[in-house]
């Protein structure tokens, strides 16, 4: 089974927040769901939609066609009509030829509660149409709002119960299974990185991160994490230096306008041996860009972010899942090669709401390497075959850090000889840091197949559904800096094309670059994430 | 000095930098019975003065031009039982890094910061800062700085900071006094040297004229801000002081185990 409908209004209709209702009454009843939203730079107003699919299989993307339009404004109508087969709208606004014509809005009215409310009518009407009781439902607002969920759950059962009247059903869901737990990409990151020892958390509001910083806010104290807004996005990468210096683990969250901000602050990590783990929820820019929408355009912007030359760690994750082991494993792999580590996630990733088989043993914090010696003998910068030097923070130990150039104490220098070998002490760190992702999945291959398509990030989850209708090998490419040569550069394929949201094709350049690829580009550029629907014909063209 | 490091110190001779490096060591040497010296930790900024935290034999970060307070902040909320002291210049923190300094006495983390005010930015060899007088003949300004100066004074009271105060690195008695009590008090301590730089903006004797103790301590912050706003001397002393909830007190979060599993059960 695999369905999809759709919600949409105006800002301010809670759109989002119906979708996401709708989507937990289906991870309840132990489906996979996926929520995609769309919305605008603007709080009221404008065209906002939630797209939730259902299915029996795991999902990683949303599809373009369904069942379903929840209609809460007649203009937005026109937008979905094509990609519907039917549409339920609130009868009380506005009049459509043909639909379910349910009056939400008088609905609201009666029960004395703001207009707003009237999504729990329509998602009462959307129970009866797939054969829910509505009891289910009811339960998610109880869960959801406690005491406030009286009136949700008294417009849910007039919906359902007007629905049944009038309404023919469009399926027959059952419980096929356990409650899933539903998250969104961000969401999943956060907690990763708490699994490996998170407990400070700086950022300053910018779309598509800020949701990450809105759901640590929320749950700081079960997780043990303090999370601070700070002056603008400098302070907060400074700050979590700050943290990390005095042995704390810590993560900022941005997106790429932010990201810029704190270019001096990641060379600063980079060159003073610190470890912090940098979010950056990518947008399509440049500048302000389309605030609310999706790209994957700052993949070279992190790979040389920061003047200077010092190591770095870049992975971006495909799913839900893979936010949550990824951000663990940076943030672990940050504090080993110490050194700053970039979440490269994108719009689609960490604002999309999915079920999620989180295995939460998975990931652990794992210890770095601690100096054990005498407190007098400690050399912050003692140069070693792996660049690494023993860990060791004040009070136990006297601790001189400096973004200028450093002896192994951490005194200035500007020492030839000094600066070359401590420069090379850092850069060592890269060849480390290569071992050990050659022991980690740098990439993933799903599917096989003699022609291969290369992606990245949350393009991957509308690939592998392409793919797989037409035979093709997938490979995501996990980790990007250092760039994981030696899995591509043997790779044995006939054609290969490469999908990714931006112009220019950054990571088929990266693919000639390091394993003499020649990848077809399929770029988007759009702001919109790529759906099954419309990669298998534009893949169809390039294997053909 | 107990407290030197092999470090060879490289400021001009009579450098007002000297006057806060001997005011902080002995204001320390002098605190070390009540407190660890494992517990400072040092942040300074680029410019000349930033070349202190070669010379202190405490755990000390050189951070970038500017983000001396975010770096001080970062490192309490890290860890509470450190003592912070942040050393800027007169060109990071009243130029560069100014919405960092404001914020910071908003938040009232609990941390010192020592601004070594020449007026001039002495590392890139003698341009005017937003403390320089108006018509200051730098090297980027010929004909005159045409900038009003900034009060930083007045702007840190209006900010909220919990301890203001202004010193002389000419008298280094009053300032490790001044010093001494900053550390102590629980809250953001802001400290404006006033720092004779021998080579770009020699105000020895400017200083040495017109430097007068405040007479009578204000009673309020509005008292204070008026006194900062209106000496035709240049006041030192402490403008003003008062006990607020810190920062960390607010916004810190105890590590503890943290309940992952339990959180996703929530999200089912
Ligand atoms: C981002 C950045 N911009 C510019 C510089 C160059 N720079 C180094 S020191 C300095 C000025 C320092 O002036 P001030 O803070 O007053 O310190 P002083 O040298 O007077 O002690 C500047 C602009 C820098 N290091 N970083
Ligand atoms: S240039 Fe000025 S501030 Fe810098 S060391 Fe010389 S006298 Fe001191
Ligand atoms: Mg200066």
């Amino acid at each position: 089974m695999d369905f999809t409908f759709r919600v949409s209004g105006m800002a301010g209709d809670g759109v989002k927040g119906a979708g996401i209702i709708a989507g937990k009454v289906f991870s309840r009843l132990g489906y996979h769901v996926f929520v995609h939203v769309e919305y605008q730079s603007l709080i009221r107003g404008g065209h906002n939609a939630a797209v939730v699919r259902v299915s029996t299989q795991k999902l990683r993307c949303h599809r373009k066609y369904g069942d379903l339009l929840i209609a809460l404004q007649d203009y937005v109508v026109p937008v979905h009509r094509r990609y519907v087969e039917q549409v339920l709208f609130d009868s009380s606004k506005f009049t459509l030829k043909e639909g379910l014509a349910l009056p939400m809005s008088e609905f609201a009215a009666q029960t004395e509660a703001p207009p707003v409310f009237r999504n729990a009518a329509a998602l009462g009407a959307l129970c009866h149409l797939y054969g829910i009781d509505v009891e289910v439902l009811n339960q998610v607002y109880r869960d959801a709002y406690g005491e406030k969920a009286e009136k949700d759950i008294v417009l849910a059962e007039m919906g359902y119960s007007y629905a049944k009247k009038r309404f023919e059903r469009i399926r027959e869901v059952e419980q096929i299974g356990r409650p899933r737990a539903l998250l969104d990409g961000n969401q999943s990151a956060g907690l990763g990185a708490v699994r490996a020892g998170l407990r400070c958390y700086y950022a300053y509001p910018m779309t598509p991160s800020t949701s990450l910083l809105h759901f640590l806010a929320s749950h700081r104290r079960e997780l043990g994490v303090t999370v601070v807004q700070p002056e603008n996005e400098i302070s907060a990468a400074i700050m979590a230096i700050g943290s990390a210096f005095a042995g704390t683990r810590a993560m900022v969250g941005t997106s790429g306008g932010g990201f810029a901000l704190m270019q001096e602050a990641f060379s600063l990590a980079g060159m003073a041996e610190i470890p912090v783990l940098f979010l950056e929820a990518q947008r399509p820019g440049p500048s302000t860009g389309l605030p609310t929408w999706h790209a994957q355009q700052d993949l070279r912007f992190v790979l040389h972010a920061g003047h200077g030359e010092f190591p770095r760690i870049v992975a971006s994750p495909c799913d839900v899942e893979d936010a949550f082991h990824l951000a663990g494993e940076l943030l672990n792999l940050a504090w080993r090669f110490q050194t700053p580590a970039v979440l490269l996630m994108d719009r689609y990733l960490s604002e999309s709401t999915a079920t999620a088989e989180i295995d939460v043993d998975a990931v652990k914090e794992e210890p770095p390497l601690l100096y054990e010696g005498e407190p007098e003998d400690y050399r912050r910068y003692l140069i070693t075959d792996s660049g690494i030097s023993p860990l060791a923070f004040p009070p136990r130990v006297m601790l001189k850090v400096t973004g200028n150039e450093h002896d192994e104490l951490g005194y200035t220098t500007d020492d030839a000889a000094q600066s070359a070998a401590m420069y090379e002490k850092r850069m060592r760190k890269e060849k480390a840091i290569e071992e050990e992702l050659r022991r980690r999945q740098a990439v993933r291959t799903f599917g096989s197949g003699r022609d291969v398509v290369f992606t990245w990030g949350s393009s991957t989850g509308a690939v592998i559904e392409a793919a797989e209708e037409l035979g093709l090998r997938v490979v995501q490419v996990r980790y990007l800096s250092p760039f994981p040569k030696w899995e591509v550069e043997h790779l044995e394929f006939e054609r290969a094309a490469c999908v990714e949201c931006n112009y220019t094709g950054q990571l088929a350049s990266l693919l000639k670059e390091h394993g003499c690829i020649e990848a077809e580009l399929i770029p988007r550029h759009d702001g919109r994430p790529f759906t099954p629907d419309e990669l298998v014909p534009r893949l169809r063209e390039v294997f053909s | 000095m107990r407290l030197a490091t092999g470090a060879r110190i490289v400021w001009c001779p009579g450098c007002g930098n000297f006057g806060i490096l001997k005011a902080f060591t002995q204001a320390v040497e002098e605190l070390s019975a009540e407190v660890e010296l494992e517990r400072f930790v040092l942040v300074s900024g680029v410019g000349c003065h930033g070349k202190i935290a070669d010379y202190i034999a405490l755990s000390s970060f050189h951070t970038i031009h500017g983000r001396v307070p975010p770096l001080l902040t970062g490192i309490k909320l890290a860890n509470p039982g450190l003592i912070v002291v942040g050393f800027a210049g007169d060109g990071d923190m009243y130029n560069e890094g100014l919405v960092h300094l404001i914020h910071a006495a908003r938040r009232n983390i609990d941390a010192t910061l020592i601004v070594h005010n020449n007026s001039v930015y002495g590392l890139t060899t003698g341009q005017a800062t937003a403390t320089s007088p108006r018509g200051f003949r730098g090297r980027s300004t010929p004909e005159g700085n045409p900038e009003e100066p900034l009060n930083p004074i007045a702007l840190m009271l209006a900010s909220g900071a919990s301890f203001v105060a202004r010193c002389f690195a000419g008298d280094t008695a009053h300032l490790k006094q001044i010093v001494k009590r900053a550390i102590l008090h629980r809250g953001f301590s802001f400290i404006d040297v006033l720092q004779p730089c021998v080579t770009f903006n020699n105000t020895w004797k400017l200083y040495k004229e017109k430097v007068r103790p405040i007479e009578r301590p204000p009673e309020s912050r509005e008292e204070a801000i008026k006194l900062a706003c209106s000496a035709d001397s240049v006041l030192t002393g402490i403008f003003y002081s008062e006990e607020r909830e810190t920062c960390e007190e607010q916004v810190r979060i105890e590590a503890r185990h943290a309940s992952v599993k339990t959180l996703i059960e929530k999200l089912k």
